[in-house]
């Protein structure tokens, strides 16, 4: 590779994993070989970042951008494809094949890497992918251009890993989830409504509680959670075990998500899209925000991580693994919808959806979101997402921002809003946070970065990998941020005037944890009794020794 | 330009896949304006017959391409790419014939309900289609700069 090189001079910068949070001091970032270095000779060439924002390229913690259930959705989407075309970018190297596309709630893969760059994003984690499906998901990351980007694997209902626990085999269970995440290349567990999806497919009720029996009665929502995480810290993964919890959606799951992150204190774990579980009220007579009593136990264990998963306004795709939770959106809806049995592993759902201001569901979600960010205590611990395409797309990040840093335009939306269930919440009573850069820069890269694991990214300190976002200063926030000047990734400018230019490939992230390899003889057995995939033909990935 | 996917035999469930995830529509994408457009009711025998079409390029067996396709391709410039390319019906303009994948080359092919499967190579034969079709690729991108 050649030495390349590049100042970026003169910038105000925000890194708060090496500053401390400090409020943006003037100084050079200097890139060679695709990494951060101290200093550059003086005749290296220069990026003019005079009276710029820079920071470290966004990464995303939780997103849906590649696998069959993706494309299951894109599938049920072509009004949205014909009605947001996406010509070719003019790359600058004549040997680049640009590649058109088409975006909408979900866009098509190069369409979605080229956007994710062209908001300053380097790095995005595909937050729910079967392993029977991993194959597909890494073809279509390989056709995802620019961004850095990981699995997670979905493991809450796997119909091996249930036996183990219901046979008491908690050393074969962990060893299986090693086994399985390096033969699906995935780089973290991933739980979505443990048991629950099983037992629905199974042609039961989903389950409502942490202690309901999932066939055999060993085996509950508590038991695989505690599981699967003390497998994922014992085998000292990157990033801990990934929680979607049980009863998304429902009005009253705050108790079960509360009694989830109790299950597990001391244990590492991430709560995902904590807003779509953080409801008061009952199900079916009334719905309030239970978002303080939610944040507050976050805020009080510091082994808990989460990110919000912000409803926004406008259109959306509702695309998980919990196809109950689908079944009733689309009972209730009456969209269109794609519902998959995923055979040994897991569900799939797909609705259409719409968040409208005029209703009144729709706007305590969006104020659950802003409560939980504005009552976060530590930025560290409670970061940025929309479960894109679920409570909004990426594309809507810059106008989340704004909300968070611009109390005045919050209180203008907040009062546009349905009030019915409104009232009486955290948000409507005053909250007066805004929001600062430094802290902007921590929810939206240092801490995803940091509770990925990933720690060559997020910040700009010296070996981090070269990956970074100029922001013209815009006291408007929402143009700001959707429009990045520069974005560098992997000292590749990719991003250079506000155009995208350049497209290199991105790189895959992944783990290959340990295990005993007695395991592989018994899923063999297990394979040729009930799969209908072959032992063989079922990794996506190499396998580590 | 214009292209059509001419789906028929073969491996249908990965052409539909892939065509989703690179376009956002499963077959039938009309590249003319610069981007992806759906036109379902416009797909390769129409436009054959409407003589909208210059060159038709054909990737994989053409064994398996409906009669009435065929003889209209048998009208139009056509490129062959596939196994027994050279022995098509119609008559490619240019043909080159490749190995049939799942015996001569490897690959990902989509089972019915759209679960990818690897292929494997099991004899050595000709040239590998996707080989061929990235080098004229390259090619068109050398003649374009």
């Amino acid at each position: 590779m050649s030495k390349t090189r590049l100042r970026i001079a003169g910038g105000v910068v925000y890194d708060p994993a090496n500053d401390g949070g400090a409020d943006g001091g003037i100084r050079d970032v200097c890139i060679e070989d695709g990494r951060i270095v101290a200093e550059l000779p003086r005749d290296a060439p220069k990026l003019d970042a005079r009276g710029m924002v820079v920071m470290a390229g966004g990464v995303d913690i939780h997103s849906h951008i590649a696998g069959s259930s993706v494309n299951h959705g894109r599938r049920l989407l072509p009004e949205e494809h014909a009605a947001d075309p996406a010509p070719a970018p003019p790359l600058a190297d004549p040997d680049a094949i640009p590649r058109s596309g088409t975006g909408g709630t979900i866009p098509t893969t190069f369409t979605t890497g080229y956007r994710y760059a062209a908001l300053g994003y380097t790095t995005a984690m595909e937050a729910a992918v079967a392993p029977l499906a991993a194959r597909q998901a890494h073809a279509e990351l390989d056709d995802t251009p620019i961004i850095d980007a990981g699995l997670f694997t979905l493991l809450g209902n796997d119909d091996y890993l249930l036996r183990q626990i219901a046979a008491g085999e908690a050393a074969r269970a962990r060893d299986y989830a090693a086994w399985v995440l390096s033969a699906a290349g995935g780089y973290a567990i991933k739980i979505v409504n443990p048991g629950g999806v099983e037992r629905w497919k199974a042609g039961g009720r989903n389950v409502t509680g942490l202690d309901d029996a999932v066939g055999s009665g060993a085996v509950t929502p508590r038991r695989i959670l505690e599981t699967l995480a003390d497998a994922a810290n014992a085998l000292e993964l990157p990033h801990p075990v990934h929680i979607h919890c049980n009863n998304l959606g429902q009005a009253g799951n705050a108790t079960t998500t509360l009694e989830t992150m109790r299950a597990l204190a001391g244990r590492r774990a991430h709560f995902t899209h904590l807003q779509f579980h953080s409801y008061g009220g009952e199900r079916g007579k009334s719905w309030k925000s239970a978002a303080k009593e939610v944040i507050e136990h976050v805020n009080a264990h510091p082994e808990v991580s989460v990110d919000v998963g912000q409803v926004m306004f406008g259109p959306a795709t509702t695309l998980t693994a919990d196809a109950p939770v689908e079944y009733l959106l689309h009972a209730s809806s009456g969209r269109r919808w794609v519902n998959v049995d995923v055979e040994l592993e897991t569900g799939c759902g797909i609705v259409p959806y719409s968040y409208k201001e005029q209703a009144a569901v729709a706007s305590l979600q969006w104020a659950v979101g802003l409560e939980l960010f504005l009552l976060a205590k530590d930025p560290w611990r409670v970061v940025l997402s929309t479960d894109h395409p679920n409570g909004g797309s990426f594309l809507s990040y810059p106008e989340l921002i704004r909300l968070l840093m611009d109390r005045s335009h919050r209180d203008e939306c907040l009062k546009r809003v349905n009030q019915k269930l409104v009232a009486g919440s955290a948000l409507a009573d005053g909250l007066a946070r805004e929001y600062t850069l430094s802290e902007i820069a921590t929810v939206t890269r240092a801490a995803p970065a940091r509770l990925l694991g990933l720690k060559h990214k997020g910040h700009l300190g010296v070996g981090a990998d070269a990956d970074v976002t100029v922001y013209a200063n815009d006291a408007d926030r929402a143009k700001m941020f959707s429009t990045p000047r520069h974005v560098i990734k992997g000292g590749v400018l990719v991003v250079e005037e506000g155009q995208l230019r350049r497209a290199p490939t991105g790189r895959r992230l992944r783990v290959q944890p340990g295990y005993d390899r007695a395991v592989t003889r018994d899923l063999k057995r297990w394979f040729d009794g009930y799969a209908c995939v072959s032992f063989e033909n079922y990794p996506a990935a190499e396998l580590g020794e | 330009m214009r292209a059509v996917v001419a789906a028929r035999g073969g491996n249908r469930s990965g052409a539909d896949a892939v065509a989703t995830w690179q376009t956002g529509f499963p077959f039938a994408v009309d590249f003319a304006g610069g981007y992806p457009r759906y036109r379902p009711h416009a797909g390769a025998a129409v436009l054959l017959a409407r003589r909208e079409i210059d060159v038709a390029l054909l990737v994989g067996s053409p064994a398996g391409v409906p009669q009435a396709v065929a003889a209209a391709l048998g009208q139009v410039t056509t490129i062959a790419i596939g196994p027994r390319a050279s022995a098509a019906p119609f008559r490619p303009t240019v043909a080159i014939d490749t190995g049939v994948a799942g015996i001569h080359e490897g690959g990902t092919a989509f089972r019915m309900d759209d679960l990818a499967l690897p292929l494997r190579p099991a004899l050595s034969g000709p040239a590998v289609a996707a080989d061929v079709v990235r080098a004229l690729a390259a090619r068109l991108m050398k003649g374009r700069s």
